[in-house]
């Protein structure tokens, strides 16, 4: 009779393991996120979505990319997390629609057309400024101050080229400044190959100022290196909103979507913010009652349009390029 | 030279056709892609915009100048220090036995991150230094780059020239002095003649290494331009780059590589002299302020090599908020997250680096068996192909096996298998050369014996052979494992989700400011590469680094 009992509660504690398994979904996440941004979202996932195995291919934005359109016939990838706007308009065609539940809460101009794409989060370009390597001067306050000779040298950029958040931001530059602007900017800044390199560039001290990512420069603030400063131009930032897309054909379409769903959650971008400062697309979280960064409202922004300026991606590639070995 | 078809011919083509497909094609995909335009017809424009720009141009002339300035640096330290071990008898001395150990086993990636957690803008020491109003000049750049690769491959030069100086016949000497020549005008005539061969081919290796370096250059580099940094921020480019320029940039390097390999084997060619008998000089005791001056040198280069570790395990041990460094303050924090999220990749290494080796080896066994003992023209060929692999960087290798099996019959990109294949390529010139060295040892006498004796010739591999080479298979082994376990240029390349390594991981860490969680990460890899040394050190009682 025990016998009995034992071998039937090992018969149901083995199906249920089966049919636990059988309810497991996998999804492919392609991201460009560092590791901290992803494990921060994943952590909440996994509370909403207990189910949801996700796996993890990282890169940069262009390569990911460049992987989709090579798999398009077969997709190994079901979500990517995130690009510039100005990439993923490029790639239209690898892109599956989906409006997810509660989009209402997220600006129009923080989602995709045909609701291709939605902005998960949005950077603001800003200066950041080590205060120690400034060796008394004062912190410049506009980009403008940033195309005075005294500041050659003395400042980073990214290659507009290599890192889609620098584009957005050269590409702000050009509208605001025009041509003459740009080369100015150009004939000054220190050129660096990727975003990372210019804020960690500051944080160690190798440059004063870098222009940057707000939540890259936060981060450092956030860790308690004092001399470490933000400064939100007074002629207007430039904003990149992150964008998030379900790759068309994917093979875990129903995964995919729980993924995205529980992506653009409020807790995840609630966690997002407060851990890693990435500033959310929804409109329903204070950014200034959880951090201590500045509600976009009280930033003056000089305002982009994205598509636009996926467009002229090769133009203004071409003028830069120029502009900077004209000040070689 | 007649070939005998069975068994050893059919094996030299099996051999053969394996290197064609997994080394010839792809860099002859290289070379093609480099020479096509998008529209698919020959195009040298990849190379013209090259030419053109003027951030490249000087990126070609850093990766040269740094090339020479770094391995004249490994020299001017290789060369005395291993006078000084082969010469002389000081307190000590046997810490040296352990320096080979620490600069091949500790990843160059952690060496280059230690230091800048060390002397980086924002350094312990440098910051030391800065609150007392002492600005140190920046690491970052020549500095940097040419002090910790030096520091990193200087071994190479002093090995080479130890074992030199050890099969050195002293008589030569003696006879010189008898002779009525000044002690060090002998030295100068005997002595030069003997290490330069020595000297000149591990200044080789170094240069190649150094022109194909990439962690160091890329944590280090940052203003100084240099080529492998910049073909590997091309692939890498968040917009996707073009692959024409891609391969243009790989054709350079290797033609670099190619140019100074070539102008080498010229040169040493010319001057190997064999000793007949190698009766090394017994290693004299110094005088006492002699001998705290060669400890204290021994003492000073063994801390500056085992510092990176030191550094790594204190700050696995640190507590950090976000990108930012709490020194003094500790926490198990970023060993809990690393332990938690690296499973994973060190699995993956382990797996990868393990049948790599024993891919390597093998076939490390069968070419040098091949062509040292079953010589004919289609050997030698087998020679020269088996050793092309040293031309190519990391980068450069990567980027050609990306292009080659990521389409056609054969799409390896994706799998595990590519990341086996881009380790077994890169390391087999080092496992040949450590195969071969044995087999130059074994007599024909003892193989002939087995085959009249009536022994099959491939029985007589397997039972004579095989068993004769187990000591240095077994080194070679062990080197090969060490060294792709704690690569990284060729597999950050073609690495996918899923198949993140050690290396990989802390490169990224590092990538994303996370020196903390970095270092952590560091200190798991270090431990799973030293414990099995370790233990296989102790158990075969193996001499790793024997001088032959």
């Amino acid at each position: 009779m025990k016998l009995k009992k034992a071998l039937i509660q090992t018969t149901f504690a083995a199906i249920g393991l089966v049919a636990t398994m059988a309810h497991a979904q996998t999804v492919v996440l392609y991201s460009s996120n560092n590791t901290e941004t992803i494990e921060t979202a994943l952590d909440v996932v996994k509370k909403s979505a207990p189910n949801l195995k996700v796996q993890q291919v990282t890169g940069g934005t262009g390569s990911l990319m460049k992987r989709i359109q090579a798999e398009a016939k077969n997709p190994r990838g079901d979500v990517l997390w995130s690009g510039g706007f100005g990439t993923l308009g490029a790639y239209k065609d690898l892109l599956q629609p989906y409006k997810g539940p509660g989009l209402e809460s997220i600006p129009p101009e923080f989602r995709g057309p045909n609701d291709l794409w939605v902005g998960t989060n949005v950077h603001v370009m800003v200066m950041m400024v080590n205060e120690r390597q400034l060796k008394g001067n004062a912190a410049p306050k506009t980009w403008s101050d940033l195309m005075k000779p005294e500041w050659k040298g003395k400042f980073a950029i990214t290659d507009p080229s290599k890192s889609a958040t620098a584009y957005m931001l050269v590409y702000g530059l050009l509208k605001q400044f025009g041509k003459d602007g740009l080369e100015k900017i150009a004939a000054n800044a220190v050129v660096t190959s990727s975003s990372g390199t210019t804020y960690k560039g500051v944080a160690s001290g190798e440059y004063a100022v870098g222009l940057t990512i707000e939540y890259a420069a936060q981060e450092y603030v956030a860790g308690g290196q004092k001399e470490i400063k933000l400064v939100y131009p007074s002629e207007g930032s430039y904003l990149a909103p992150e964008g998030m897309f379900i790759v068309k054909g994917a093979k875990n379409m129903d995964a995919a979507k729980t993924l995205y769903n529980a992506l653009m959650s409020k807790e995840v971008q609630e966690a997002e913010l407060t851990k890693n400062f990435r500033r959310p697309t929804r409109t329903d979280i204070q950014v200034s009652k959880l951090t201590t960064l500045p509600d976009l409202k009280s930033i003056k922004i000089f305002p982009l349009n994205q598509d636009a300026a996926s467009a002229e991606y090769e133009q203004l590639v071409a003028l830069w390029n120029i502009a900077v070995s004209k000040a070689r | 030279m007649k070939i005998k078809w069975w068994p050893w011919g059919f094996l030299t083509l099996i051999c053969l056709v394996l290197l064609g497909f997994f080394v010839l094609y792809p860099l002859a995909t290289l070379f093609s892609n480099s020479v096509l335009n998008d529209e698919g017809s020959f195009s040298l424009q990849a190379f013209v915009q090259l030419l053109q720009d003027s951030e490249y141009v000087k990126a070609f002339w850093n990766t040269l100048i740094l090339g020479f300035s770094v391995t004249l640096c490994t020299v001017l330290i290789g060369v005395p220090f291993a006078y000084m071990v082969a010469r002389y008898e000081f307190p000590l001395k046997n810490l040296v036995a352990v320096l080979p150990i620490l600069t091949i086993v500790i990843p160059e990636i952690i060496v280059g991150q230690s230091w800048l957690l060390v002397l980086g803008n924002n350094g312990i020491v440098t910051n030391f230094f800065a609150d007392r109003g002492i600005e140190l000049p920046s690491f970052y750049g020549w500095t940097g780059m040419v002090f910790s690769m030096t520091l990193v491959y200087y071994t190479y030069i002093y090995l080479g020239v130890l074992a030199a100086l050890r099969g050195f016949d002293g008589s030569l000497e003696e006879a010189g002095l008898s002779l009525g020549t000044s002690p060090l005008v002998t030295k100068w005539r005997v002595l030069v003649p003997v290490m330069l061969p020595a000297v000149l081919v591990n200044a080789l290796v170094v240069f190649t290494l150094v022109v194909g370096n990439f962690a160091l250059s890329m944590l280090l580099g940052s203003r100084v331009p240099l080529l492998s940094v910049m073909t590997y921020n091309t692939f890498v480019s968040e917009m996707g780059g073009s692959p024409a320029l891609q391969s243009a940039m790989s054709v350079v390097s290797i033609v670099i590589v190619a140019i100074v390999l070539f102008v080498q084997k010229r040169v040493v060619e010319r001057k190997i002299y064999t000793m007949t008998q190698g009766r090394a000089p017994a290693p004299e005791r110094v005088k006492s302020w002699a001998s705290a001056l060669f400890t204290s040198t021994v003492g000073i280069v063994i801390l500056a090599s085992l510092l990176p570790l030191i550094v790594v395990f204190i700050a696995a041990f640190t507590a950090t908020s976000g990108p930012v460094m709490q020194w003094g303050s500790w926490s198990l924090d970023s060993l809990t997250r690393a332990i938690r999220h690296a499973p994973e990749p060190i699995i993956n290494s382990l797996q990868f680096s393990s049948i790599a080796t024993v891919v390597g080896v093998a076939f490390a066994v069968l070419v040098s068996y091949l062509t040292i003992k079953k010589r004919n023209a289609a050997t030698q060929l087998l020679d020269y192909i088996v050793v092309l692999p040293l031309t190519i960087s990391g980068t450069v290798l990567g980027i050609a096996l990306v292009q080659t099996f990521n389409t056609g019959w054969l799409v390896l990109a994706g799998t595990s298998g590519i990341m086996v294949l881009a380790y077994a390529v890169r390391r087999l010139p080092f496992a040949v050369r450590n195969a071969t060295s044995t087999l130059f040892n074994i007599p024909e006498s003892i193989e002939e014996a087995s085959i009249s004796l009536g022994v099959s010739p491939l029985m007589t591999f397997f039972k004579v052979i095989l068993p004769a080479m187990k000591a240095s298979l077994i080194s070679a082994a062990i080197l090969m494992w060490v060294t792709t376990i704690s690569e990284l240029s060729a597999s950050v390349v073609v690495y996918s989700g899923g198949l993140e390594t050690m290396p990989i991981a802390i490169f990224r860490q590092v990538d994303g400011g996370r020196l903390g969680l970095a270092s952590a990460y560091g200190a798991a890899l270090v431990t799973v590469i030293l414990v099995p040394i370790f233990v296989s050190i102790k158990v075969f009682r193996i001499n790793l680094f024997s001088s032959k």
